[in-house]
């Protein structure tokens, strides 16, 4: 039986705090003792936890009163002070329910939006991976800097030899993904697999919850190699989370696998995984065959320039025996797993653009609070004459804008909580963990931090430029005064040139990504995504290079026979979601010259394909149904890569070495035109295109061209491959359209953020403007008065004002420029076809804003017009 | 308040003390007290109560070991010192001198 009581480490920081510990050890001993000796032998656990508690809570007044006795009964003057602040405060912000709703909704739109995008940043960027001591995985990467590339997959032979030779690496794994199929159950279905190498959870520290994971030996050939760990979600799914999965059997691709136990709820490794298999230590040829992931963990006390010394050591001797160039490598830290560069650097530069948002609403509410404590100079004198000191009335001053700071704060945490759900409604794809993004204590803790320094800001000039000194006049003049000293013109115009300036600068940032997306829109991709589909069959091992074939004939057939289908094709990569596949390309003339080799994608296809997705065939012929990859060796090249192999030449019975062997020369007989399968950020690849047919290639991607919308020939294609082979599954079915669409949603999605944030600062910005500006007006309408008496001119008095008013706002345009000019180039890696100085933005967004202004600047300058003198002087 | 003056529950904290002989620390002084007078006293009370006693020297303090059933912490005992002593009597001779000749009628409500 437990004795001692629950939560007692608690209860110790509990009364800790009113207690010196000796005597807090006293009381909680008498507690602990009591409690085992006679409390919980009559009573039981539950209501002698409930006594032990009762007494803990019911010691804190006494304890309380005794600890802090001396101190309350002096009465602290600092804390005296501080709350007769806070009083007036409360009662002055109440009084003026205008003023606090200006500008504590200024602060609520400044903070809100930057506790929203911390709260994305904390939990995309600063959040770590959930491995025990993630700071030792590392990545690692193939790189062959002979042709500039830094970032490859391994090959096989490359990651074996590493993985015999290196000694920084407590452990090393690799991994391929592998999509499966899984039959057995009522219908057929395709698993997202991946191949790991026997040490991959032992990188990452992962334990299954049941069973074993993969041991030494399973990744050999000639071990083990049958057996299978699953998911813990498709656990769930298929089995009800029945333990007694282990040891069962599972076939996947035709193939049983003892199944050896589940892995952990939750995704182990980034990405949505159903079950993982070995990955079955290959032959060491194909070093240029780049699939595999590799990441290794540390020894400890290893650092990554250690570990790449070592390895580096090991790949100068593979390169030498490397048909495939200069061999190297590069480490990349696994906390960049969650988040890449580009979004890496969206989020940043969102971050930056909402601390520019909350600068200018700090500005704007400097401006009120200036403009608050000249209406109020008589108070302030008649405090300064009774003997307030100025200390004290600047604190005043500093405890009102931090009291705003802080209800301002509360209000924008509200407004970031709908900013969180619209972010994750309108969730763009590519931030992984958005559905984890909220308000944590990390995202209080920074939210808290803005708001003190926001009051803390907002309150010091006001606070520090506070009149005082001459009493005599202020208490004769009060409120009634010009417009307040020069000095404080001169402030406020500054200010107004700030705003200016910061809201210049969040404009070109979002204009700039406005152009570029809107470069986008207009590119041509080469292909026609219009009622076209894709989606993928995945075939198994017992399908033969033959029976693919076969297979992927026959089922085209069948599909083109259905009424609403144009055509379909099939290819090995899906286009822009899919992979890539690579080879070195030369001239039949040149293929023994090293610099000559061009590094190309290549991709089997049927002979539809090119009609299906729209590419037009520019020169020569396509493939017919009876060519075979290899008999003889024929291409179809694009035209782009025509133009570099052949430039200004014919290409059509030219002949090329693929993978530059010269076993397999092939004569080129046709060129199509150029694809962007990347997307339309991306340049048209460079293709070479060869029969599907004659190969086994899988999962297979089929495309299909409908006539209306495809989605509505899905249940007949199923039916159709039912009757071909009722265990293929079709997986991954998606629109063309929205595979384009979804390519570009990130760039959207900055856009739409940036745009929104710098709408609202130009908003605030003009605000201020016009409020200044308008302040000012009221304060001179004695002065406007007499020139009109005089006889100025409406022109002149509404020249004289735009000019004042305007002054600041045009220092402020040229000062945002060079900011801009000097900022825009960390957005670069965001821009698309325009550059980070374009001066279409730049010119463009300045005159909106003067424009703006203008029009801020007018409203104030009409009611000045208005003025009668007659009115005017009597005031006086 | 002079030094001493003993107010009501003081002087049952320490006549709580004097019954329980050697066995006096915080929590027997509260069970003495809840037991008898019938009233819910917190140990936090108690100890603040004690802490005042020896204040004014009516009560002195030692510490035992550490004890595994306490959590590893020391018992702080107590017992009345001869002053203490006297000023019980005091305060008992003081209210049985008030006392004298007076009676009143009436069930105490529990």
């Amino acid at each position: 039986m437990r004795t001692r009581p629950r939560g007692s480490g608690l209860a110790a920081v509990m009364l800790g705090v009113f207690l010196a510990p000796r005597q807090r050890d006293y009381i909680l001993g008498d507690l602990a003792e009591e409690f085992q000796r006679h409390v919980l032998p009559k009573r039981g656990a539950v209501r002698a936890h409930l006594w032990y508690w009762q007494q803990v809570f019911r010691s804190i007044p006494s304890s309380a009163s005794r600890k802090q006795g001396r101190r309350t009964r002096k009465k602290d003057p600092y804390i005296m002070t501080l709350i007769q602040d806070l009083r007036f405060a409360a009662r002055s912000l109440i009084k003026t329910p205008g003023f606090t709703a200006i500008a504590v909704l200024t602060l609520a739109l400044g903070i809100g939006a930057n506790t929203t995008i911390f709260s994305v940043v904390q939990t995309v960027l600063l959040r770590p991976l959930p491995y025990d001591e993630a700071d030792r995985i590392v990545q690692i990467l193939e790189t062959h800097p002979d042709r500039g590339w830094n970032s490859m997959s391994f090959s096989h032979p490359n990651f074996w030899d590493l993985w015999d030779q290196n000694e920084m690496f407590e452990t090393m794994a690799a991994m391929a993904g592998a999509a499966v199929n899984l039959t057995g159950f009522e219908y057929p279905e395709q698993l997202a697999g991946r191949r790991v190498s026997a040490e991959f959870f032992q990188v990452l520290r992962v334990e299954p919850v049941i069973g074993r994971g993969f041991a030494t030996g399973e990744d050999q050939p000639g071990g083990e190699n049958r057996v299978a760990l699953l998911g813990n979600g498709f656990w769930m799914r298929r089995y009800g989370g029945d333990s007694s999965v282990v040891g069962q059997t599972i076939t996947l691709n035709d193939i049983p696998l003892t199944v050896i136990g589940v892995l952990p709820e939750g995704n182990p490794f980034p990405g949505q995984t159903d079950v993982y298999v070995p990955l079955v230590r290959g032959s060491n040829t194909g070093r240029s065959d780049h699939r595999l992931f590799v990441m290794g963990r540390l020894n400890p006390g290893v650092t990554v320039d250690a570990a790449f010394a070592d390895l580096s050591a090991i790949t100068d001797g593979i390169g030498l025996q490397d048909s495939d160039g200069v061999l190297g490598v590069r480490m990349r830290p696994s906390r960049e797993w969650i988040a890449g560069s580009q979004l890496r650097v969206a989020l940043w530069v969102l971050m930056g653009a909402v601390g520019f948002l909350l600068l200018i609403a700090c500005v704007n509410l400097t401006n009120l609070l200036l403009a608050r404590a000249t209406g109020r100079q008589r108070e302030t004198a008649v405090c300064a004459a009774l003997g307030a000191t100025r200390g004290r009335l600047t604190n005043r001053i500093l405890t009102e804008s931090v009291v705003l700071g802080l209800v301002g704060a509360a209000a924008g945490v509200g407004l970031s909580v709908l900013g969180i759900r619209l972010v994750q409604a309108f969730n763009p794809g590519g931030i992984p963990r958005l559905a984890e993004v909220g308000i944590n204590h990390w995202v209080l803790g920074f939210t808290l931090v803005a708001a003190l320094a926001t009051g803390v800001v907002t309150g010091l000039v006001p606070g520090l430029q506070m009149p005082y000194g001459n009493l005599l006049t202020m208490l004769r003049d009060g409120d009634r005064g010009v417009t307040g000293n020069r000095r404080q013109h001169r402030t406020r115009s500054a200010l107004v040139a700030a705003e200016a300036a910061l809201s210049l600068m969040l404009l070109v940032g979002a204009g700039l990504l406005i152009r570029s997306f809107n470069e986008l829109q207009q590119v041509d991709t080469g292909f026609d995504s219009n009622n076209r589909m894709s989606f993928q069959v995945s075939l198994p091992g017992s399908y033969g290079n033959e029976q693919r074939t076969e297979f992927l004939s026959r089922f085209l057939g069948r599909i083109s026979e259905i009424p609403q289908v144009h055509a379909a094709g099939a290819v090995n990569m899906r286009p822009i979601v899919g992979g890539s596949s690579g080879m070195g390309i030369a001239t039949a003339e040149r293929m023994d010259d090293e610099s000559a080799v061009t590094w190309v994608d290549w991709r089997m296809v049927t002979p539809d394909y090119f009609r299906t997705m729209g590419l037009p065939l520019i020169r020569g012929r396509n493939f017919t149904e009876q060519d075979r990859i290899g008999q003889p060796w024929q291409a179809v090249i694009s035209q782009q890569l025509a133009d570099l192999l052949w430039p200004g030449e014919d290409p059509l019975g030219r002949r090329a070495a693929l993978w530059t062997d010269p076993g397999r020369i092939a004569e080129i007989i046709g060129v199509v035109g150029g694809m962007r399968e990347r997307g339309p950020q991306a340049d048209p690849t460079l293709v070479v295109y060869i029969p599907y047919y004659g190969a086994g290639w899988t999962p297979v991607t089929f495309m299909v061209h409908t006539a209306g919308d495809p989605a509505a020939v899905v249940p007949t294609l199923r039916t159709v491959l039912g009757e071909i082979d009722p265990n293929l599954p079709i997986s991954n079915i998606a629109l063309m359209d929205d595979l384009v669409t979804n390519s570009v949603a990130g760039n959207r999605f900055n856009m739409l953020l940036l745009g929104i944030f710098a709408g609202v600062a130009m908003l605030l910005a003009l605000a201020g403007i016009y409020g200044v500006l308008a302040y000012s007006v009221t304060r001179r309408t004695n002065e406007i008065g007499v020139r009109v008496a005089l006889g100025a001119s409406h022109g002149n008095v509404l020249r004289q004002i735009v000019i004042q008013g305007m002054r600041p706002v045009i220092i402020g345009i040229v000062v945002g420029v060079a900011g801009a000019v000097g900022l825009s180039r960390f957005m670069s890696t965001l821009l698309f076809g325009i550059a980070p100085t374009d001066p279409v933005t730049f010119a463009g967004v300045a005159v909106l804003l003067a424009t703006a202004g203008l029009g801020a600047c007018y409203l104030p300058a009409r009611k000045a017009l208005r003025v009668d003198p007659v009115e005017a002087l009597r005031e006086e | 308040m002079g030094k001493r003056d003993l107010p009501e529950f003081e002087q049952l904290v320490l006549l709580a003390l004097v019954r329980l002989g050697n066995e006096g620390y915080g929590m027997t002084v509260r069970r003495e007290l809840e037991s008898t007078s019938g009233r819910s006293v917190t140990i936090g009370s108690v100890y603040a109560t004690l802490e005042r006693l020896e204040a004014k020297g009516y009560v002195s303090s030692w510490h035992g070991d550490p004890d595994p059933v306490r959590g590893g912490r020391a018992r702080r005992n107590f017992e009345p010192t001869p002053d203490g002593m006297v000023a019980l009597a005091r305060a008992r001779d003081v209210m049985e001198r008030m006392w004298d000749g007076v009676t009143i009628d009436g069930k105490i409500p529990r």
